[in-house]
């Protein structure tokens, strides 16, 4: 009987150790990263022990003291920046997805394709225009420059454009029958894709929070960069910040976008599913 | 006075030419009358439906609903309720919210709706279900929450689109009494659309027959069967339809009378249909006959040919409860006789058919029926 166990159980085992080594592999630096922020440079430098002498916080006291960059605000902005730009590019995305799903106007195909377009520009190519643009704006040098230019996304149109078309007309007909006006119809549709709506908005939530070109180019103060500008900072200038504050910098960075993460996957992985069905 | 009043109500895609989805629809609907709409598919009942609704533009005519114009308004401003083919339930909400979803949009307050939506269910006998989600309850329970929600709110006009069409045999019947019951309760004009003319003849107060998006036959059930306006709905109502054999009229000069002459069937035309069916000029010769599947019996063996005599190779043949339907293949026309009981026959063998004169119907050249 145990024979018969191990032959029926070996194939699923042998994949379940190649996954566990494939994930350690994965989960390695994160962990490195992580225990980094409570060595001192000395300790950071030899491979071995892998586990600090003690978790020693001064790495993150001297982050929050202000002393080496104005972390707290740097952080709060990257906060503000992509939060900003997740509502208002998830917004501006459903809402023409569904235009582009479910009606009919005068240069739609034009539209889309030029929508579809834009996903093929790099971001490289339009930054010098758009950095006059936000000038003439007025808008240099504050949130509004990066969180703007990023709220627009080819990619979420074609993205919420799919997820409307598999919706059924049926049931947007029968709320316009049952009394809802258009607005009202394009409400009650929302919640039935949740899933898509939720996935969405952390792809774009993480993108605006990893942006690095962006705030780069647009913003000079210290007080107004993001959280991985000034992290850059800590590396590239003449500051020379011991490495284990910039980890302890980065292990705080890597927080919101993992939270979320932890809290929507399921979400994302219902919608990744659906959009894939047949 | 007339509820529902459609007037020439077209609706052309811009296709290719000659193929309105609608064409010239009129008909008037009274308070407390159900009016069921049959015809094949793609014959144009789903846009007249969703046209009255607003859900679609009408290319020309006008729809009246208690004397106003409901033409240009908004679906949400014709008070007219519509039942899907379709589940149309929110997913996300329970079934009391599902019912009460009309409500909801008029900004009724929350206490008004639940007492609205436990009566509506209870007079549906979905009560047990309030606190369900769609996901949770059956195919027949999910419709009846649907026709639960447009009585909810009392529409001045009640549209079903093949509501019944998604459920199996059992729960069709189930749903079909419940509809009959509403028809009796509510005093407003109903449409009821289907492809499946049992529905409609159990259902209607009055049957319209469409076809290709032209009204074939306004008229009661029964009449519908008994006369038939056109080749047409006797070939559509009847299960199988009626046998059509195209042929021609001619005069036997040794019967000294008329002789109604096709490949599959030749017989002498009964005296009292002479004077109907006698050609006024050589092109007007070609005629229908057509004899009903059920009007069939079989002939006996060497007798003489009274009515006339319809012989075929029998195809398939179809046993329901108490009856036998066989289908014919003869001379490469096809024809269906329906026989009471079990009647075996081996599929290839010959079979002889005779009928009663007075059982035939003629049709002229562009199909309409000859009195």
């Amino acid at each position: 009987m145990k024979k018969g166990f191990w032959k029926k159980q070996a194939g699923p085992l042998a994949v379940s150790a190649a996954l566990a080594v494939l994930a350690a592999c994965f989960a390695f630096p994160f962990l490195w990263m992580l225990l980094a922020g409570f060595k001192i440079d000395a300790e950071i430098f030899t491979p071995f022990p892998i586990f600090p002498e003690s978790l020693d916080p001064r790495h993150y006291q001297a982050l929050f003291s202000g002393r080496w960059i104005p972390y707290t605000r740097q952080f709060l902005n990257s906060l503000f920046i992509a939060t900003a730009q997740t509502a208002l590019g998830t917004a501006f995305a459903c809402a023409a997805g569904y235009l582009f799903a479910k009606f009919d106007f005068p240069g739609k195909r034009a539209l889309f394709v030029a929508a579809v377009l834009t996903v093929l520009i790099p971001k490289q190519v339009m930054i010098l225009p758009l950095f006059t643009w936000m000038n003439a704006l007025g808008l240099l040098d504050s949130p509004w420059a990066v969180i703007l230019p990023g709220a627009a996304s080819g990619i979420g149109l074609l993205w919420f454009t799919a997820v409307f078309r598999r919706l059924p007309d049926g049931l947007l007909d029968m709320a316009r029958t049952e009394g809802a006006g258009e607005y009202r119809v394009f409400w009650t549709a929302l919640p039935l894709i949740k899933p898509a709506l939720i996935a969405f908005a952390l792809i774009q939530f993480t993108l605006a929070w990893q942006e690095h070109l962006l705030p780069l180019v647009m913003l000079f103060s210290k007080e107004n960069l993001t959280v991985n500008i000034g992290l850059a900072s800590l590396h590239a200038g003449s500051l020379r910040a011991p490495y284990g504050l910039i980890m302890a910098g980065c292990t705080l960075t890597l927080a919101p976008t993992a939270l979320f993460f932890i809290l929507a996957y399921r979400h994302f992985r219902t919608a990744l599913g659906r959009l894939t069905e047949a | 006075m007339t509820a529902l009043k459609i007037e020439n109500l077209s609706k052309d895609y811009g296709g290719s030419a000659g193929a309105a989805a609608l064409r010239d629809f009129s008909l008037e609907v009274a308070d407390g009358e159900l009016v069921a709409i049959v015809g094949p598919s793609g014959c144009g009942k789903s846009t007249l439906l969703r046209a009255i609704a607003g859900l679609e533009e009408e290319t020309s005519g006008t729809v009246r609903l208690g004397g106003r114009v409901l033409n240009g308004r908004a679906p949400k401003d014709r008070d007219v309720a519509l039942m899907f083919q379709s589940y149309t339930l929110l997913p996300h909400l329970t079934v009391a919210e599902n019912l009460a979803f009309g409500l909801r949009l008029r900004g009724i307050p929350r206490a008004a709706r639940e007492t609205q939506a436990r009566d509506t269910a209870r007079l549906l006998g979905i009560e047990n279900l309030l606190a369900r989600l769609p996901s949770e309850i059956s195919g027949g329970e999910r419709q009846r929450v649907a026709l639960g929600r447009a009585i909810l709110r009392r529409p001045r006009a009640f549209l079903f689109d093949e509501p019944l069409s998604s459920l199996d045999a059992q729960m069709r019947l189930q749903l079909r009494v419940e509809i009959q019951r509403l028809h009796q309760r509510m005093q407003v004009p109903m449409l009821f659309v289907t492809h499946d003319q049992t529905e409609a003849l159990t259902l209607g107060d009055r049957v319209v027959v469409l076809n290709r998006g032209v009204i074939q036959q306004v008229s009661p059930p029964d009449e519908l069967y008994r006369r038939p306006a056109n080749a047409f709905v006797a070939s559509f109502i009847g299960s199988p339809g009626m046998n059509l054999f195209a042929g021609r009229v001619e005069e036997d000069p040794a019967a000294l009378g008329l002789r109604f002459v096709s490949p599959a069937l030749s017989f002498a035309v009964p005296p009292d249909r002479e004077a109907a069916v006698r050609p006024t000029s050589k092109e007007r010769a070609g005629i229908t006959a057509g004899i009903r599947p059920e009007h069939l019996r079989p002939a006996e063996a060497g007798s003489a040919e009274a009515g006339g005599l319809l012989i075929g190779e029998v195809a398939a043949s179809e046993r329901q409860a108490g009856q036998t339907t066989l289908y014919h293949q003869h001379e490469g026309a096809g024809f269906a006789a329906r026989v009471p009981g079990d009647f075996s026959v081996r599929p290839g063998a010959v079979a002889r058919w005779t009928f009663d004169p007075a059982d035939l119907f003629f049709f002229d050249a562009n199909g309409a029926r000859i009195p």
